[in-house]
């Protein structure tokens, strides 16, 4: 593979590696060494791939299987399968996410199971569909669907409470907000 | 399909509209445009999805981490392409190997000194992780003077008009080694090994001596309290050229 073409490709993937890799390990070095790593197999093994429309997934679905091979020793979460049964979810608006910040969504992500925080990432910030995930993942995309239900629920919660603490938070310190600024001048801790 | 199923598998509905042709929605997408409550609710969850997925792209990532990425792609050796192996290209391999093999046999005795030393670092940058990444030099000095004091070496002037990439700090029979990459204009790397001369029985003279290891073009030299290995892809001449004067 040229030279160019690694550049050009770590030019256009390496954010989304680096987010998804920081969605599995919440640690900025663990993120930064899987995505390292990530492109240093692209550059050794990447030739094997003929169809560089896979390349996105191929990139993904080998930083995962990096990560899972460096966590084998680790707990693995319960797998729940739900099906079409009736998801509680708390109302959480759009304009609540719009006042968070980029890394207070992101931790609030990690918090999600990693089992359903694996295709919500991919979901939301990569834009793949539930086949794509089902066929990264290996596992049926019904399943796919309802790791998405679940891990939505949860992120809702998360956000729900990370609200409310923002709301105690104005509550607390009325001082430190001015009224203008009051919808998007504060940022999570 | 009722509501709640139609609920189940519309929140797998990308909020980019990529999944239209999907015709695993379309029923639930039919039930959607009879029931006003779904379509309310398939409409906060768009605009929901939407919102996380446009907040969560914006997390950012390390600034130094492409660069780091780059760095160390153009530090590691370039993955030979795969042949076909002909019986007869075996035979030679073979042969080839058995002729190493002999060689390695007479060399068996430990290794020491500068050469040794030279063979470890070259070895060293076949698995590079840099320490540290900026592109000003005066930044990659200061952060080696904080990490282990190295201070008191002089950068070739041909390597001073380079930007730099980052730094590593090794350890050789105790003594820290400091390497700094630059980045070369074709987008390849340099890079230059700082080492304390107390930790060499035999340091090299003070005029750059050239030396192929394996991928490797290097030039070392002693000045004062260190030694200097140099090295890069390609020939001699283009590493002579890097060193101006010195070489």
């Amino acid at each position: 593979m040229a030279d160019l073409d690694f550049e050009r490709i770590v030019n256009k993937h390496y954010r989304s590696l680096y987010r998804f890799a920081y969605s599995l390990t919440r640690n900025q070095g663990d993120a930064s060494d899987l995505t390292q790593q990530t492109c240093y197999l692209w550059a050794t093994r990447g030739h094997q791939l003929r169809d560089e429309s896979k390349l996105k997934a191929w990139l993904l679905t080998t930083l995962y299987r990096e990560f899972l091979g460096r966590h084998r020793h680790e707990t693995r979460f319960q797998h729940i399968e739900v099906t079409a049964a009736t998801y509680e979810l708390p109302h959480v608006l759009p304009r609540m996410v719009e006042q968070l910040d980029a890394s207070a969504l992101m931790d609030a992500l990690t918090l999600v199971d990693e089992v359903y925080r694996v295709p919500l990432l991919l979901f939301y910030a990569e834009d793949m569909s539930y086949k794509e995930m089902a066929e990264m993942l290996d596992v049926p995309t019904g399943t796919i669907m309802s790791r998405l239900a679940r891990g939505k629920a949860q992120l809702r919660q998360l956000l729900a409470i990370e609200s409310v603490k923002r709301a105690d938070k104005f509550a607390s310190s009325p001082a430190e907000v001015s009224p203008e600024k009051e919808p998007h001048g504060h940022q999570t801790s | 399909m009722d509501t709640r199923q139609a609920r189940f598998v519309l929140q797998s509905w990308r909020a980019s509209g990529a999944d239209a042709d999907d015709p695993q929605f379309s029923v639930a997408l039919r039930e959607m445009k009879r029931d006003a409550e779904l379509t309310e609710w398939f409409e906060h969850e768009q605009a929901l999805d939407h919102a996380i997925g446009r907040k969560l792209g914006d997390f950012p990532a390390p600034d130094q981490l492409r660069a780091t990425i780059l760095a160390e792609h153009f530090a590691l050796p370039t993955p030979a392409p795969r042949r076909r192996w002909t019986p007869l290209a075996l035979a030679a391999a073979l042969a080839f190997l058995a002729a190493l093999a002999g060689v390695w046999y007479l060399e068996m005795k430990p290794k020491e000194g500068f050469a040794a030393c030279r063979a470890q670092m070259m070895e060293n940058l076949s698995s590079l992780r840099l320490d540290f990444a900026s592109a000003n030099l005066t930044e990659v000095q200061r952060w080696l003077f904080a990490n282990r004091e190295i201070s008191g070496y002089s950068v070739p002037s041909g390597l001073q008009k380079l930007p730099s990439i980052g730094c590593k700090i090794w350890t050789w029979r105790g003594k820290p080694v400091a390497l700094i990459c630059f980045s070369l204009k074709d987008g390849h790397a340099v890079h230059l090994f700082v080492i304390p001369r107390s930790a060499l029985v035999d340091p090299p003279g003070s005029e750059p001596q050239f030396a192929r290891q394996a991928d490797w073009m290097t030039g070392s030299w002693t000045d004062r309290d260190f030694v200097y290995v140099v090295a890069r892809r390609g020939q001699e001449g283009s590493l002579k050229e890097l060193l101006g004067p010195k070489a």
